[in-house]
């Protein structure tokens, strides 16, 4: 029953995301830009350079996971502080629902709106890359999977960070954090990693680390390799659910005794 | 109104960038290198805001080639410690023999080095990972586009035309030489002054065309625009090959005087060259000992 008002609550959200993802046409911009690129590269043949499959594969499925994750973390990062702002939180919070509800919804919103975005930029540059007779492998399908629990990280920890943050500092922090989350883990290589003792350190803080970049699966479809052990993306999924759970908590670790 | 705003804007933008063009193509088409271009980029700051950009671009997409040779690996400079402690470095299981040329080891450590456990491995699935130990290399030829656009963006990018050369035409399947040999000569043409170019050239004249005559010219060349410059910018190593190289080639075509001369000279710089004392031998001539030899030099 509780569930069912929960799903309930979540599926309302949603709709009002999807709309007003549709209002701003944000979107049809990426789409846009995404074919463009793809384009663009292909154009290079006009000019006798030929044998650029795997350059237009690059350029049409990076910019698509960069401008998914920048649509991504714009969403997430409007979602509570644009209620704060126009009070229209006021009448939500009036309504049965509590603040994890809310933000369970608005968890929700932000992860569908990244997901299905990035589901028609991608099935837009599959389809433009067939005509170009640069079909994509199967790999494809765990690229796609792989990025909707990237899409739950980022929407979780944007969220949380909007509710520390206004919503452009959210935006800011999270934009960095995100497109930069390979960083951090590139410097902990650094760390000599023979010894067994800094293995036990550092284990449980990399989980809390911006580890964005594991959920991307590009590079694997670009250079055609093979899929992915099943293993991996089962260790993958626990992992993308676990820790946007954390941070959904200390998001309503924060809201929950915030005055709005 | 507002189409005529729009209007006045598109004109605006296309009458600056038609004139930061014109004004920028015409310097930036001279060598980089060439005396008082640091003059035209002080005067023309559209040159050297474009030069930037086609710089750029051509070095982003060298980078993107390495990353193609590779299937999407990435490599870097092993550090000090990691070469002490035994950390796997980069080598090649097939023909490619020296595009690696320092120690470099893959961004993505192995499983006994990772300090990261789970992650490590759960990356070591997620994103292109090998053993750099022996590796192989991706169809060296879908890399070839991308030096093509590099060197038309960057045409003073000598190492684009020296990999490019050596990589995609002779190191690829279908091993085209006078492939290679156009595209350095393309090189030359707008890199006239470049050591390493013409050092390139005359190795596959030596090697694979077995033409000696324009290989010791090439050689004669390379070492004496080497010589002109300042010790830090010339790569010892290859110096050392390009001075083998033109004793090697003057021994094949027979001239005693200059393979010994050469040979004395190289000791100077390289007294440990194999090729060169090889030489003295063959020719059944003591090597002189180096005092002698900087004597007669001078």
């Amino acid at each position: 029953m509780r569930i069912a008002r929960e799903v309930q609550i979540c599926r309302a959200f949603v709709v009002a995301a999807l709309l007003e993802t549709l209002r701003r046409r944000e979107v049809f911009v990426l789409l846009v830009l995404s074919v463009f690129m793809v384009l663009g590269a292909y154009s290079f043949t006009f000019f006798g350079v030929h044998g650029l499959e795997l350059f237009v594969k690059d350029m049409g499925f990076s910019s698509v996971g960069l401008f998914s994750s920048v649509l991504g973390v714009a969403v997430a990062a409007r979602q509570l502080p644009e209620e704060i702002q126009r009070r229209t939180i006021y009448p939500l919070l009036a309504r049965p629902i509590t603040r994890w509800q809310l933000l369970l919804g608005k968890f929700a919103a932000a992860w569908v709106t990244c997901a299905v975005s990035f589901t028609a930029l991608s099935l837009v540059v599959v389809l433009l890359l067939t005509l170009l007779r640069i079909p994509p492998g199967w790999i494809f399908l765990q690229f796609l999977y792989s990025r909707y629990l990237g899409f739950m990280w980022l929407c979780g920890f944007v969220i949380f960070l909007s509710t520390v943050l206004s919503s452009s500092g959210a935006f800011t922090i999270g934009l960095l954090l995100t497109l930069g989350s390979g960083v951090f883990t590139r410097l902990l290589m650094f760390i000599d990693g023979t010894s067994g003792t800094m293995k036990i350190l550092l284990t449980p803080f990399c989980a809390f680390l911006p580890q964005y970049s594991l959920f991307d699966l590009t590079k694997k479809l670009v250079y055609g390799w093979e899929p992915v052990h099943p293993v991996a993306i089962l260790g993958l999924t626990l992992y993308g659910v676990a820790i946007s759970l954390f941070w959904l908590r200390m998001a309503w670790l924060r809201l929950r005794y915030q005055a709005v | 109104m507002a189409r005529a705003s729009i209007l006045l804007q598109l004109t605006a933008a296309l009458l600056i960038g038609t004139v930061g063009l014109r004004t920028a193509l015409p310097e930036h088409r001279r060598q980089p290198d060439s005396w008082g271009s640091q003059a035209i980029y002080e005067e023309a700051p559209a040159a050297s805001l474009v030069g930037s950009f086609r710089s750029s671009v051509a070095t982003w997409l060298f980078a993107r080639a390495q990353e193609y040779l590779h299937a999407g690996v990435i490599l870097r400079p092993a550090t000090k410690q990691e070469q002490d402690t035994g950390a796997p470095l980069a080598s090649h299981g097939d023909e490619m023999t020296s595009h690696h040329g320092s120690a470099e080891t893959g961004m993505i450590p192995p499983p006994g080095r990772d300090p990261r456990w789970v992650w490590g491995m759960i990356e070591r699935e997620t994103q292109p990972y090998m053993d750099v130990r022996n590796h192989r290399h991706h169809d060296l030829r879908e890399a070839l586009p991308l030096f093509r656009m590099m060197t038309w963006s960057d045409p003073y990018f000598i190492e684009a035309y020296s990999q490019g050369a050596y990589l995609v035409f002779s190191g690829a399947e279908s091993r085209n030489i006078p492939r290679a040999i156009e595209f350095l000569g393309e090189g030359l043409h707008y890199n006239p002054r470049s050591w390493q170019l013409h050092k390139d050239y005359a190795h596959y004249h030596f090697y694979n065309l077995k033409e000696y005559r324009t290989a010791r010219s090439f050689y004669e060349k390379a070492i004496a625009l080497a010589k002109d410059l300042p010790q830090e910018k010339v790569d010892e190593t290859e110096f050392e090959a390009a001075w083998a190289g033109l004793v090697q080639t003057l021994r094949q075509l027979e001239d005693r005087e200059a393979a010994l001369e050469w040979s004395t000279r190289g000791l100077l710089r390289f007294p440990r060259n194999a090729t060169c004392r090889r030489t003295f031998k063959i020719y059944g001539v003591p090597v002189p000992k180096l005092r002698d030899a900087a004597a007669n030099s001078d």
